[in-house]
């Protein structure tokens, strides 16, 4: 199982090796690697004891899979999750328009999709589910790409980028065309003809000419130091999500599950510290009784989780507390768990969670340990 | 290089820069002397302020006959995966009416970005 998890690891530090190398189209540049946010497909799976959906800047692709290592076992993942953002396919074409528009936009564009799927045993053996759900983000202070506090410290990194490129690169690139910098407007024979200028456009592009280094290395260090302030950044999401199980793997005969919805509220405490309240209700319907009165029966649960997490971006440690009560069997259930959530390398999230599962109806409790992995584009991810 | 014809006996040229993009862009407007290189600096600033990216040119208009208006940007793409497109724009104003415009669009690929427009102007 150890060559499972090295497998992923690979692909993901392959697909950063290659984004580093490849230029052409590049994914947002301010697309920071804040934690990989919980998606509600995947949560509607049933794969982790808490019900907490966390809140996270919204990213154009996510993917989660669980189960790696659950009861002190390696495991093959019993469950998978991608969330799209729909913007990504949608504004490619559209015309652009002034700065504060997007702002404007930003909640509708932080709306996103997520498909998730995963083994179950309640119908037969070889029956899954399938989960989708749909997420927007009300408040989302800490994006990079709306702040524009932070666009007033980019302005000037642009500043000098431009001055640099005016007097070094504009002019290196002029003695590599043989273009007679003594002449009047000799500049505009480079950004006047468009095949002078796609090629200068490319000159520039590459990441070890001389102004672009020093703009990325400035842009690096601003956006390292975003991060730091606000990794915990107050937010407020919402999600909806519905869950078919099937018989088959190929979802035949697909039945309705349940339905969730959660309301999150992220709010910063201080410089290294966040409070998560949150609030998920489902109805559900119980696909193991087979019985007609069931089939058409359905019933509701309900949980409050609360996690306090401390640490910085990539090292963070939590404790979580969760009341749920379940509708069908009239139960009041208590989750406490202690975590640890590490970025181990650009774009790959490590959750380490242990705690117990109290259910205070049945008198019973039972010590629960999970490892997820979470993994979302590097910041660097070149898509072409 | 796009030409612009002003009324050398009408009121102030302006120069308007406009950016149109999920993008932060640093600009400098710039007016170069007739049959030379030597520039001054008319306006520089960014587009994260609500005012109009807009300066005059030195009056009376007939003195800028020759002269080329540059509009130098800096930029960058905010969302370049989302939002690809940017365009930018210099134009030339005279009695409230647009003389011409140069533009310069393209995609934005999330890295620094440079554009240079030039518009000459020429009294008629």
């Amino acid at each position: 199982m150890k060559q499972i998890l090295l497998g992923y690891l690979s692909i993901l530090v392959m697909a950063n090796v290659q984004g580093q190398n490849i230029d052409s189209v590049t994914l947002s540049k301010l697309r920071l690697n804040f934690t990989v946010p919980d998606m509600p497909a995947f949560k509607s799976l049933n794969t982790e004891p808490s019900n907490l959906l966390k809140p996270s800047t919204p990213m154009a692709f996510a993917a989660t899979i669980s189960e790696l290592y659950q009861d002190r076992k390696f495991l093959l993942p019993k469950a998978f999750a991608v969330e799209l953002s729909p913007s990504l396919l949608l504004n490619a074409n559209k015309p652009p328009t002034q700065l504060k528009e997007y702002a404007r936009r930003a909640v509708a564009n932080s709306f996103r999709i997520s498909l998730g799927t995963s083994a179950d045993t309640i119908l037969n053996s070889s029956s899954r589910n399938l989960g989708l759900g749909f997420r927007i983000s009300l408040i989302n202070k800490g994006d990079l790409a709306t702040d524009t506090n932070a666009h007033k410290k980019i302005s000037p990194l642009l500043e000098k980028f431009r001055k640099n490129v005016r007097r070094v690169s504009l002019a290196k690139f002029a003695d590599l065309k043989g273009i007679d910098k003594t002449e009047i407007d000799w500049e505009f024979k480079i950004t006047g003809d468009p095949v002078m200028k796609k090629e200068f456009d490319e000159y520039l592009a590459d990441e070890e000419e001389s102004s672009q280094k020093m703009f990325l290395e400035d842009f690096r260090k601003l956006k390292e130091e975003y991060k730091k302030e606000n990794w915990n950044a107050t937010k407020l999401d919402i999600a909806l999500s519905f869950l078919g199980t099937s018989s088959d793997s190929l979802f035949d005969n697909l039945k309705f599950n349940r339905a969730d919805l959660w309301i999150t509220w992220a709010q910063k405490i201080g410089k290294k510290a966040q409070l998560l309240l949150g609030l998920n209700a489902q109805n559900a319907k119980n696909l193991a009784d087979t019985s007609s009165n069931a089939s058409n029966s359905s019933f509701s649960n309900i949980s409050i989780p609360a996690r306090f997490l401390m640490g910085t971006n990539r090292v963070k440690g939590f404790v979580e507390a969760q009341y749920s009560y379940l509708g069908e069997l009239k139960h009041n259930k208590f989750f406490f768990s202690l975590g640890a959530e590490v970025n181990i390398i650009d774009g790959v999230w490590v959750n380490l969670t242990g705690g117990f599962d109290e259910n205070t109806s049945l008198k019973i409790s039972k010590f629960i340990a999970n490892f997820n992995l979470k993994i979302t584009l590097p910041e660097n991810f070149k898509l072409f | 290089m796009v030409t612009v014809f002003f009324n050398p006996n009408g009121g102030t040229l302006f120069a308007n820069a406009v950016f149109l993009g999920d993008m932060v862009a640093n600009y400098e407007v710039l007016l170069r002397e007739k049959n030379s290189n030597s520039e001054t600096s008319l306006l520089s600033g960014d587009n994260l302020n609500p005012e109009d990216d807009v300066t005059s040119l030195p009056m009376p208009p007939v003195i800028n006959d020759g002269r080329r208006v540059i509009l130098e940007t800096g930029f960058v793409g905010n969302k370049p995966d989302d939002n690809p497109n940017y365009e930018i724009r210099l134009e030339i104003f005279q009695d409230n009416q647009k003389l011409g415009f140069d533009v310069d669009r393209g995609t934005l690929n999330g890295k620094g970005q440079f554009s240079l427009l030039f518009i000459k102007l020429v009294a008629q």
